[in-house]
């Protein structure tokens, strides 16, 4: 569990628990998501949630693709295009420059193999951790049509070096290729000897091989368009220990090319770089002919990319009640001012300000599609303009007043939580009404879909009410749901935080607690040890 | 903001991944045919004779006006019968044992284009009787038929490419 102004509470020996969270996914991705909160916990302890790669996946693949840029340009400057002299061309680069050009041809293999194993786990991570579906749907169907243009890249990398893996390579690709019928003469013509191969064909593959990174770059921004801020670059410890793990991999084993291509020559074993060629191998072993592995691919590859429609929304019945529930976003367009603090607030930009005509007022505009009803905009906006539901910023402090009227007949709170619903969704964690803790009823709360919508006014209106103390119970660092928690979070209370856009915090007793759902016992005891300050604090 | 440092243990996690780019980059490979097997590959493209001909008097009327036709016309050698082509039979045997005998249609909606063949077939290094047989098809039998028969020393991991010469109309070995 981390934490912001006190040391962690002390850890416990209670069993770890990863249920919490999990009732908000669909059932069939449940057991990969434990594990992927298992593998993010266990990386959490390794680098600290500052520096888990797992939060930088998408920035990672951006940085091996600018190695590839870079390392691929200087390959570019030394290449031969053409049958004959490719293959010597690549020899020169690789053994007369082995100290800069075969590093360099090394590291461009290399990253582009650790590409394939980031955009993997990336994908493992955004499928499990249920972030593709509803308003993540561009960025899912993009990052599919990245894919193939990603192996198509590596697969013409290994065809232009025109060894007996590029020969291979372009005999099973012809074969599959004239499985398309496309042409009338059979694509593996054009592999039939060595006279038969012209020069324009090395001309076509090299400059698709330069043409694709463009395409990928076009798609690349599509798959970035509906995210506000994306990460681009990583933490610079990551990026320079990942650079410097690819050097030292391509000192240690140079890629290098196999022998020359012979067409009068049966490729018996080949050398296959299994990120790129495997399919290759697939479909020789489970002796499927072009036809039936387009066919079998092409399924495969279409239920991959409509995975956010095959994938059903969890049943409302099993989705626990929190207090603000997850809604649909209106504007009271008589009370928006067109300020922009919705827009700035919104991690999907779903919220547009738009000119109204009125040369005094811009108009704000929710695109219901993009919208993640994660309610940021709700308590960003400062003239509650902007209601979630029926919740609106004036249902909010009205709520919270109840929570401290005593019209339960309980003890009287001293202290208020903010829990994110996706951090901690067991029933059990609140009493029935869902007013207070089960374990600690001397503390309100609320439950709201994200800790990014806990503003400035929010906690000042828990303290109005009678709160001690505030504690915001989030989910772990950068494993936000909507992405922004944190920031948001940070713009509230940071020092750094844009005094012109958020209201001013007058030194709150605040606690803000980014739990993992394996960490149900250590929030329970801090969650108790802040109450139990706030009491004695309270106390004559 | 100051950027944690990186552990010792966060170094090699991070670098283990390069771990199965060191192996799986190369490793290991696959085996995609024996070590004793040589490929026979049938490849050629031919033009097939039309479906139907000229008939007499359409061949006669047609040298008679040659001289009335401007001059790329008179070199156009057919302006009667159809344009659809007959389709090629092809047959190959191997040691006796056929391994094809099939029709191949010609290229084009109206099959009027050249019949495209491209057969591999993979055995056993060795010598080895090969029979390849083209023939335009009709049902009569009157189609023009070629045919390669030889006994062929066909090396280990060997491509032997048998392809035919529209010229001298006959089959040829590549190399």
């Amino acid at each position: 569990m981390e934490q912001t102004q006190r040391p962690a509470a002390p850890p416990s020996k209670a069993p770890p628990r990863a249920k919490q969270g999990a009732k908000l996914i669909p059932w069939i991705l449940r057991p990969g998501n434990r594990l992927l909160v298992l593998m993010q916990e266990t990386l959490n302890r390794i680098y600290t949630p500052a520096l888990n790669p797992l939060y930088f996946l998408g920035s990672i693949t951006f940085l091996l693709f600018w190695i590839l840029l870079g390392t691929g340009t200087y390959l570019y400057l030394f290449y031969e295009m053409n049958p004959v002299k490719a293959y010597e061309s690549v020899r020169y680069l690789t053994e007369d420059q082995r100290y800069y050009g075969g590093i360099i041809r090394s590291l461009h293999r290399y990253a582009s193999d650790a590409m394939v194993i980031v955009i993997a786990i990336h994908i493992g991570q955004v499928f499990f951790s249920d972030r593709f579906r509803r308003y993540r749907w561009v960025a899912w169907v993009s990052g599919a049509a990245i894919l193939p243009v990603i192996w198509f890249e590596g697969v013409s990398g290994y065809f232009l070096v025109w060894d007996q893996t590029a020969q291979m390579i372009a005999i099973k690709s012809a074969e599959l290729l004239n499985a398309l019928h496309i042409n009338a003469d059979p694509v593996e013509r054009n592999f039939l000897t060595n006279d038969s191969i012209n020069s324009l064909l090395f001309f076509v593959m090299n400059y698709l091989h330069l043409a694709l990174p463009c395409l990928m770059l076009i798609l690349v921004w599509v798959h970035c368009m509906r995210i506000s801020m994306p990460m681009v670059n990583p933490p610079w410890p990551l990026g320079i220990t990942i650079t410097a793990g690819l050097v030292a991999l391509a000192l240690v084993k140079p890629a290098l090319s196999g022998p020359p291509a012979d067409l009068s020559q049966l490729i018996v074993d080949a050398p296959i770089d299994w990120f790129f060629l495997a399919i290759f191998p697939l479909t020789h072993e489970l002796d499927l002919s072009p036809g039936a592995a387009w066919i079998w691919g092409g399924a495969a590859y279409l239920l991959f990319a409509l995975m956010p429609w095959v994938i059903r929304e969890p049943k409302k019945n099993s989705k626990p009640l929190t207090t603000v529930p997850s809604n649909a976003i209106t504007v009271n367009q008589d009370l928006c001012k067109g300020c922009l603090m919705c827009q700035l607030a919104c991690p999907f930009e779903a919220i547009q300000v738009f000119d109204s005509g009125d040369p005094e007022r811009a108009r704000a505009i929710v695109t219901p599609n993009r919208c993640a009803e994660c309610g940021f905009c709700v308590t960003a906006c400062e003239f509650g303009a902007i209601s979630m539901g029926e919740w609106t910023k004036s249902s909010f402090q009205n709520h919270i007043t109840g929570l401290f009227g005593g019209a339960n007949g309980g003890p009287v709170p001293t202290t208020m939580a903010f829990v994110c619903e996706r951090a901690m969704d067991q029933s059990d964690f609140y009493t029935p009404d869902r007013r207070r803790l089960a374990f600690n009823p001397g503390v309100a709360t609320m439950a709201v879909p994200c800790i990014g919508m806990v503003s400035p006014p929010l906690v000042e209106y828990a303290e109005r009410a009678g709160a001690k103390g505030v504690v915001v119970v989030g989910c772990r660092a950068l494993d936000c749901h909507y992405r922004e928690a944190r920031r948001r979070l940070n713009l509230h209370t940071s020092k750094d935080r844009a005094l012109f856009l958020v209201e001013k915090m007058e030194n709150p007793n605040l606690l803000v607690l980014h739990v993992s759902p394996l960490d149900l016992d250590e929030l329970k005891d801090g969650i108790n040890e802040f109450h139990d300050r706030m009491k004695q604090e309270v106390a004559p | 903001m100051k950027q944690p440092k990186l552990n010792p243990l966060g170094i090699a996690a991070l670098v283990a991944p390069l771990l199965l780019v060191y192996y799986f980059s190369t490793s290991p490979a696959y085996r995609f045919h024996e070590p004793g097997d040589t490929q026979l590959v049938v490849s050629f493209k031919t033009l097939t004779a039309n479906l139907t001909l000229c008939g007499e008097e359409e061949q006669k009327q047609f040298e008679e006006t040659a001289s009335h036709r401007r001059s790329h016309m008179q070199r156009k050698s057919r302006v009667c019968g159809s344009r659809e082509r007959v389709p090629l039979r092809l047959d190959v045997w191997l040691d006796g044992q056929q391994l094809t005998g099939e029709l191949i249609q010609p290229s084009g909606l109206q099959a009027d284009g050249v019949t495209f063949v491209f057969r591999r077939y993979t055995f056993a290094h060795g010598a080895h009787a090969v029979k390849v047989a083209a023939e335009d098809y009709r049902p009569d039998g009157s189609g023009q038929k070629t045919v390669f028969s030889q006994t062929l020393e066909l090396a280990a991991a060997r491509v032997t490419v048998i392809d035919y010469d529209p010229e001298r109309k006959s089959f040829f070995i590549h190399g």
